[in-house]
């Protein structure tokens, strides 16, 4: 196993590809700590289906993009119940209205920015003392590969992604000296529920039916995104730093176009 | 994870340094390995030696792969004929040219150089697409490196030659997505290898091991993470993971002493 002893905080962990994460790094030898805000449910299920891998597994309930007070309690008492933490995946984010910017009011443009890139922002923040003080660790960001296909509508979501991206290579270089990891996964459409939103707005409304025309056979799961985050955070790794890997089967070129 | 049994490699460049690790990396991981070299047969003969020791299949290609295409189509189809297939190509062999400027450089010096980063890739990789697409899988490996990023002066036939190489594979993957073929670039920093040592010779670094104090991670990057990264990007694990440049080189080369100027 390539990640035994170790564990990981993994933001809206319990569902979609955050659970496909959580299920991955579990399988590799990590404990997760389930990090959701709504979804007691579902965060329980995951945890029950890590913990069935052997590991050790707990659910946290806070929303990451509330106050990076609330952040940083959740992420010490990680620390309290696990005796350390060394992987951190900024996973958690909202999908935005399909609707211009035009058509947004500010209020709502900031609810979804805020939501996915302040998250992100307050967890990296709490973990690094931590990082440093361990010199090691590695932070994660679930980006999308929607900031290089450039559509219209969404771009709260879309400047947000941007947002993280940004922090994370200028953390990247800040953290060199201190042996912490910094990477990008930059996410294509995932058959996921807010996937299927982004399918459906391809017309794809059964997205099992795209298999036939999906590259290597059929749409990218969250596992494969898991996957992904398992070899950056391993040894195998160690010099992949400060990088920016797509998982998105060499893109959307394949998917019937936006409806307009 | 990241099984590679049954599969058949073929690595130009592969007798030393970073084609070298590869080779091997593969073959630990159970894919049959087809190493090309151009010069110093000993030393593919000793890749080819320790390749066979972790259990796998292993044979030597002499061919310089930037000479002519029809050379590089007989090697590839002897290669498919003696392995029964080729599901993997690591795009691999280069040459680090001497430190001039283009305005010191005849056009013959570049492109002798040029042709042999990038039509080693093109010739390689064109003869090995048939074969490949009638195996609706594959994987296409293009190793490119960070100078691209850092924009030095001297050596534009290796930059020019690489970047060439990072636009083909870019096309190619689109070309190929039909096909199950997988094509995926590699863009590493300064590696402990002999071309390794010779850029940080630029740098005024003799000693290399001298580094290991200041790199990030604890020590200069080793032939062998490009192997596990190139192993990454074949495995089923990375199934959706195509038509990506993935960079290794701790994060930065910017921690580097800086090139010295040429006399």
């Amino acid at each position: 196993m390539l990640l035994a002893g170790k564990v990981a905080l993994v933001t809206g962990g319990n569902r979609g590809v955050g659970r496909g994460i959580s299920l991955c790094l579990g399988r590799e030898g990590a404990d997760i700590a389930i990090n959701y805000r709504q979804g007691a449910d579902t965060a329980r299920a995951t945890a029950g289906d890590v913990a069935a891998l052997g590991r050790n597994a707990r659910s946290y309930q806070c929303d990451v993009s509330s106050s990076y007070e609330a952040v940083a309690v959740m992420v010490e008492q990680v620390i309290t119940d696990f005796g350390r933490l060394d992987i951190l995946v900024n996973n958690a984010a909202i999908m935005s209205p399909r609707r211009t910017l035009h058509d947004f009011t500010i209020d709502d443009f900031l609810h979804v920015f805020n939501t996915n890139f302040h998250g992100s922002l307050y967890c990296t923040r709490a973990v690094l003392p931590h990082f440093r003080r361990q010199h090691g660790g590695h932070v994660i960001y679930i980006s999308s590969s929607t900031v290089v296909d450039r559509p219209g509508n969404r771009s709260p979501y879309v400047a947000s992604k941007l947002a993280m991206e940004g922090l994370a290579s200028v953390v990247a270089m800040e953290e060199l000296s201190h042996g912490v990891h910094v990477n990008v996964v930059r996410s294509g459409p995932v058959e996921t529920d807010m996937g299927r939103e982004v399918f459906s707005a391809r017309g794809i409304d059964d997205v099992k039916s795209a298999y036939s025309i999906a590259p290597f056979g059929r749409v990218t799961q969250p596992e494969d995104i898991g996957n992904t985050v398992v070899f950056l955070c391993s040894e195998w790794a160690l010099h992949v730093n400060n990088a920016v890997v797509p998982v998105d089967a060499g893109g959307v070129g394949w998917m019937p176009a936006r409806k307009q | 994870m990241y099984a590679l049994t049954g599969r058949v490699a073929l690595i130009t460049g592969g007798g030393r340094g970073i084609g070298r690790a590869i080779a091997l990396r593969l073959a630990r991981e159970g894919a049959a390995v087809a190493v090309n070299y151009r010069q110093g047969a000993e030393a593919a003969g000793a890749t080819v030696s320790e390749a066979r020791s972790a259990g796998v299949e292993a044979r030597i290609y002499q061919c310089d792969v930037a000479a002519g295409f029809e050379a590089v189509q007989k090697m590839v189809d002897q290669v498919v004929s003696e392995f029964g297939g080729l599901d993997i190509v690591i795009n691999n062999a280069g040459m680090l040219p001497e430190r001039r400027t283009l305005h010191d450089s005849t056009t013959e010096q570049f492109l002798e150089t040029f042709d042999n980063n990038f039509l080693s890739a093109l010739h390689v990789t064109r003869a090995a697409l048939p074969h490949l697409r009638r195996q609706k899988r594959g994987h296409v490996i293009f190793i490119s490196s960070t100078t691209l990023a850092e924009r030095p002066p001297y050596r534009a036939p290796y930059v020019a030659g690489k970047l060439a190489m990072e636009g083909l594979a870019s096309v190619v993957a689109m070309e190929e997505l039909p096909h199950g073929i997988h094509v995926n670039v590699i863009r590493c920093g300064t590696v402990a290898t002999e071309m390794g040592v010779e850029m940080l010779r630029s740098r005024g670094v003799d000693d290399f091991e001298s580094l290991n104090a200041v790199a990030p991670f604890g020590r200069i990057i080793h032939p062998e993470e490009v192997g596990n990264l190139a192993v990454f990007l074949c495995s089923d694990e990375a199934l959706h993971v195509n038509n990506t440049v993935v960079t290794i080189d701790g994060g930065s080369q910017g921690w580097l002493p800086p090139r010295l100027p040429t006399t």
